[in-house]
């Protein structure tokens, strides 16, 4: 996918644009999604639903438990740049940032999905968004500045465990400030 | 020189390196939390939140 033209110039801050109007569009229309279902029981039945959620995500995640998550395997065409250099990184970034258009190798998204969607707020919400687009302009950036080699998904893979050990902290320790 | 800055930049922008900023995140999260900043201790820990998630998706790429 790096070797795509949308990468050259200024054609990838246009993708992380891209990316984080992605994930806010997906963020809000889970709040409004999930502002229908949160009509089906108490907010103190949600908080323990997503705390019960999470816990069998992260189990996912760190590999102890298996089990299907939905997920649209199709990546966004490579060739998007026949939209121009500018709206072509944009639709490129935007559909790889909803989420709703590639594969998802990772638990954590589903769990943030359904805790916006349980109790976010619409403030929460955008800034849930803005996080997950720039969580995923961090992994574009990186990774065409750690080399011109496809090194660092190599590093990746080599350092998988401790990465996702590491974010699954992460993500652990901010669901619990939020579910406080 | 040039192998000097190469180097640099293969820790700076390593996926480690990357996944501790994240909990850097979050602690500035908690933080923010912990001394009650009006403002920060809402969004910050949304954020943080979604960054985690946004950067495990990596493997999609």
């Amino acid at each position: 996918m790096l070797g795509s033209p949308v990468w050259r110039g200024g054609a990838r801050y246009v993708f992380c644009g891209g990316l984080v109007l992605g994930a806010l569009t997906t963020a809000l229309g889970l709040l409004i999604a999930g502002s229908l279902l949160r009509l089906a029981m108490p907010a103190a039945a949600w908080r323990w639903a997503i705390i019960a959620a999470t816990a069998l995500l992260i189990l996912r995640e760190l590999g102890v438990l298996r089990f299907w998550l939905p997920q649209n395997k199709r990546l966004v065409p490579e060739h998007v740049d026949r939209h121009g250099r500018f709206f072509g990184p944009l639709q490129f970034g935007f559909e790889m940032g909803t989420s709703v258009r590639t594969y998802t190798p990772s638990a954590l998204p589903h769990a943030a999905a359904l805790t916006i969607a349980l109790i976010a707020g619409p403030w929460a919400a955008l800034c849930c968004g803005a996080g997950f687009g720039l969580g995923r302009c961090a992994m574009a950036l990186g990774n065409l500045y750690y080399s011109n080699d496809h090194g660092w998904d190599l590093a990746w893979l080599e350092h998988e465990r401790l990465i996702r050990a590491i974010l699954v902290i992460a993500y652990a320790v901010s669901a619990a400030l939020i579910l406080r | 020189m040039t192998s000097h800055l190469a180097a640099s930049r293969r820790v700076v922008f390593a996926p480690v390196t990357i996944a501790l900023g994240m909990v850097l995140l979050t602690a500035s999260a908690a933080a923010a939390v912990h001394f009650r900043l009006s403002g920060l201790d809402g969004a910050l820990p949304w954020c943080a939140l979604g960054a985690a998630a946004g950067f495990a998706t990596s493997g999609s790429v």
